[in-house]
């Protein structure tokens, strides 16, 4: 375990100190002997981060709680300098070591903070994804007497060389360390909150890895306070953050929407492009088993569907693409019969295009138009499904989305709750509006005789 | 000299719902090295059909029932032995039809003897099973004993639909067409390009026009670099008179006569010897220049007058009369001729009154009887009605599909 650390009443040293976890014996390697000058007890185990040998003057100010991340120990110090120190000896391949452990690797000093007395305030954080270390600095705005002036700085600086990535400025001072938290790991960036406080501003900031905000907390946070001003929609019955959850829902309506639109409109490109172009017993196959699909009973078959699969938004993905697709390839495969009866497909064939050439480089683009108009209302279709599943309690359980919160409320027996229950239900309507007017714009350029005169 | 084009008694049939149409039926012509020939009719008579066909474009529904189109000596098209039986002896009197056609099937079976592959576009195993099919129906007519000629035809008809749709026909016409289309391929723009009559809309609105001339080349020529296909593009724009600058231009920038000579250059982009053309405009002038044959599809028969060397009149789908345009037009030998030549007036001699022809063509999914111009002729007779005309060559080189062909060529028929 390597721990705090101290200082000497000059100020003129750090120390690190490295104890076994269990015991809390010293780690010998790190331990030095620091003569006459300093009692050997009292400093039993630690390792001076500024010496002669490590290269390194301190600015004096304490250290923070360090942070180990692989072979590096980062620690900010109340004076606004971020250190990077070694971990381990570094030794060449014959056993000459090169470097003591608690020698430095970097530093890093925020160049505006200068003169504002700039003070780290917690351990940083590492935020592996990006191979990041995220610090959260105070400065008092040039007026030390005056605490109305300070303000936060969240500092994200490389993790190899110290230079900084992104940084964002908060109008309140920032309180101890920033904390990440992710939807399920992988799937999406990160977020990144750090609290801030100061005489007139309380709450929390929250930002992705590239430093844009987000909502004010994850979305199934328990906020600390039962209610107050900082929680513009207010919270749920177990106390998270109803705006929060809103904006964190958008993702997944986006993300369903997009996905499965663009899946839908592939698969039926690509069925209505060939049974359309091909004709004869292909054409009646795929036709056929395009019927097959169109007439299935579509929500009964999609829950059944998910319910097999097990609920995660990429098997809701796959359903609404599987089953989505037959009325697109219909109308392409309508598109295909008029389009390869029109000149340029002759011109193209007698001029010796292959078929395959004809069908995907001179047929497809031009029923790309056609393609995107049903992709726009194939994303609506698609965000209103998921939100029915959801509701239904067959959407990811460990994703928030809106027909999630829908279905907290109902869940609840909360539906007349209207503070709860019409920011999901208006952000689902408005979104699917969104969407179909989008589509419908397009539906005018792609098909003039709706244009207005 | 060996013609550069020759369409020998083609016939092409579509199946329809309604049963089939007789759209071209039994046409033949000629055209030589850097002749011109018009080919005029009103709409529906078999001209394009007959375009289609000598560059096999055909629909999936039209097919080659009889006849073939040597071009340059090598037959692009030709129908396959059992179809065209198939299609004979539905007549009452089969047996002389199926006679010519065994006949003509034996020239071309001696011909590829002769010349080997290079004779025909199909591959040897189609001219092999076609071979076995006519041995069969040989040893069948060359039957000593006296079968009667029903019970001929029943067996004909009998081993012609084996051959036709029997165990694995469809498999083994799937890989005859995808072999024609292949060797095709390789003469079609290169050797016989074709304007379409919609040049206007020929080029792919979502590709810049100056890239699709250039595609065009490089499928024919495939050691060409694009550098060079674009410098041959521009010299074509400077050949038909448009601005190379509009090489990266979209179709929907062109105008209407721009795109009509964009095409012209793209039909001239790979030096065919044979441009079948739909729309002549400018074209005329350039085919001069470059000794390329054409032919020209038109209903316009003042058009083929101006320009052409030979002209042929089709009417439903009978190429009713053919011959050099000084003959035709000054002797006509066939009162549909007569009645075209009266519907458009003349320039230098004295001005009279203009005639139609009365009615419309007739429906070629069920023809009339005997001749088919009959209902509207005004030359009819009773034989008309009931008996097909044959070709009669009123001079050399000029044809007439008409019973009075003889008669009216010489004038000595007076219209009742």
């Amino acid at each position: 375990m390597y721990a705090a650390s101290s200082f000497l009443a000059n100020r003129s040293f750090a120390f690190l100190y490295a104890v076994h976890e269990s015991d809390g014996r010293p780690l010998a390697e790190w331990a030095r002997d620091f003569g006459e000058e300093h009692d050997p007890d009292r400093f039993h185990g630690a390792a001076p981060v500024s010496t002669k040998e490590s290269g390194l003057t301190t600015d004096g100010g304490d250290l923070t709680q360090p942070t180990v991340e692989g072979t590096t120990i980062f620690v900010g110090s109340t004076k606004g300098t971020l250190y990077a120190i070694r971990r381990d000896a570094l030794s060449n391949t014959t056993g000459d070591a090169l470097a003591h452990p608690a020698t430095l690797k970097w530093t890093y000093t925020d160049p505006t903070l200068i003169g504002q007395n700039p003070r780290f305030t917690g351990p940083p954080l590492v935020y592996r994804e990006s191979s990041l270390i995220l610090a959260a600095a105070n400065g008092d705005g040039g007026t030390p007497s005056d605490p109305r002036d300070d303000h936060g700085v969240l500092s994200a600086v490389r993790q190899d060389i110290g230079n900084l990535s992104w940084k964002r400025t908060l109008s309140a001072p920032l309180a101890g360390s920033p904390a990440s938290w992710t939807a399920d790991g992988t799937a999406l960036h990160p977020a990144v909150f750090v609290a801030f406080g100061g005489p007139t501003l309380t709450g929390v900031a929250s930002l992705d890895g590239g430093g844009q905000y987000l909502a004010p907390s994850p979305p199934s946070w328990v906020q600390p306070y039962p209610s107050g001003n900082q929680y513009w929609l207010g919270l749920d019955n177990q106390g998270r953050d109803i705006f929060s959850q809103l904006i964190w829902g958008s993702r997944i309506a986006l993300l369903v929407g997009f996905l499965a639109a663009f899946f839908t409109v592939v698969l039926g490109l690509v069925v209505g492009l060939v049974a359309g172009y091909a004709g004869g017993k292909t054409e009646s196959v795929l036709m056929r088993f395009t019927d097959v699909i169109l007439v299935l009973p579509g929500l009964p078959l999609i829950i059944t569907l998910t319910a097999v699969l097990g609920p995660s938004i990429w098997n809701v993905i796959l359903v609404i693409s599987v089953l989505g697709w037959p009325g697109i390839a219909r109308i392409i495969r309508a598109e295909v019969l008029s389009l390869k009866e029109r000149p340029f497909i002759d011109s193209a064939r007698v001029t010796g295009a292959s078929t395959n050439r004809i069908v995907f480089k001179h047929i497809a683009p031009n029923v790309m138009p056609l393609a995107f108009l049903y992709m726009t209302f194939s994303v609506s279709g698609a965000i209103l499904t998921e939100a029915a599943l959801s509701f239904i309690g067959l959407g990811d359980q460990t994703t928030m989305s809106w027909g999630q919160m829908l279905f907290f409320v109902e869940n609840s027996k909360a539906l007349s709750s209207w503070w709860w229950l019409l920011p999901p239900g208006l952000a689902i309507t408005l979104i699917s509006l969104a969407f179909f007017l989008v589509g419908r714009a397009f539906d005018e350029i792609v098909n003039p005789r709706l244009r207005k005169r | 000299m060996d013609p550069l084009l020759k369409v020998d008694h083609l016939k092409v049939y579509f199946k329809i719902l309604k049963g089939t149409v007789h759209a071209v039926d039994d046409v033949t012509f000629e055209l030589n090295k850097g002749e011109t020939m018009g080919l005029v009719g009103e709409s529906g008579c078999g001209k394009t059909t007959t375009a289609y066909a000598i560059t096999r474009l055909l629909p999936s529904n039209g097919r080659v029932v009889g006849g073939s189109v040597l071009f340059d000596g090598q037959e692009i098209v030709r129908s396959d032995l059992p179809t065209e039986v198939a299609e004979v002896i539905r007549k009452p009197d089969w047996r002389p039809s199926l006679m010519e056609v065994l006949r003509r099937e034996e020239a071309e079976f001696a011909a590829f003897q002769k010349a080997g592959e290079s004779a025909v576009l199909e591959a040897p195993e189609q001219m092999e099973d076609e071979y076995a099919y006519y041995t069969e129906v040989r040893g069948l007519l060359d039957r000593p004993n006296g079968t009667s000629e029903g019970e001929l035809r029943n067996e004909l008809h009998e081993i012609t639909q084996k051959n036709l749709r029997g165990f694995g026909a469809s498999r083994r016409r799937r890989r005859r067409d995808k072999v024609i289309e292949e060797r095709i391929a390789a003469i079609r723009w290169s050797k016989v390009a074709i304007i379409f009559q919609s040049a206007m809309n020929a080029f792919n609105p979502v590709y810049r026009v100056g890239d699709q001339i250039v595609e065009a080349l490089l499928t024919h020529y495939p050691d060409m670099t694009k550098a060079e296909a674009h410098q041959r593009v521009m010299e074509l724009f400077d050949l038909v008179g448009i601005d190379r600058s509009r090489i990266d231009g979209y179709p929907h920038e062109f105008s209407g006569g721009m795109r009509q000579r964009s095409m012209i250059a793209m039909a001239l982009s790979c030096n065919p010897q044979l441009l079948i053309d739909r729309i002549l405009a400018e074209i005329r002038s350039l085919q001069r220049e470059l000794n390329v044959a054409m032919m020209i599809i038109t209903h316009d028969i003042s058009v083929v007058a101006e320009v052409g060397e030979k002209i042929g009149v089709m009417y439903a789908g009978k190429l009713f009369e053919y011959g050099s345009i000084r003959e035709v037009f000054e002797k006509p030998a066939n009162p549909y001729t007569i009645g075209l030549l009266s519907a458009f007036p003349s320039i230098k001699g004295p001005r009279r009154r203009l005639h139609s022809i009365p009615g419309s063509p007739p429906d070629l999914a069920n023809p009339p009887s005997g001749c088919r111009f009959h209902p509207l002729c005004q030359f009819a007779q009773e034989v008309c009605k009931y008996v097909e005309p044959p070709m009669v060559e009123v001079a050399p080189g000029h044809r007439s599909q008409c019973h009075f062909a003889k008669e009216i060529y010489e004038g000595t028929l007076r219209g009742g």
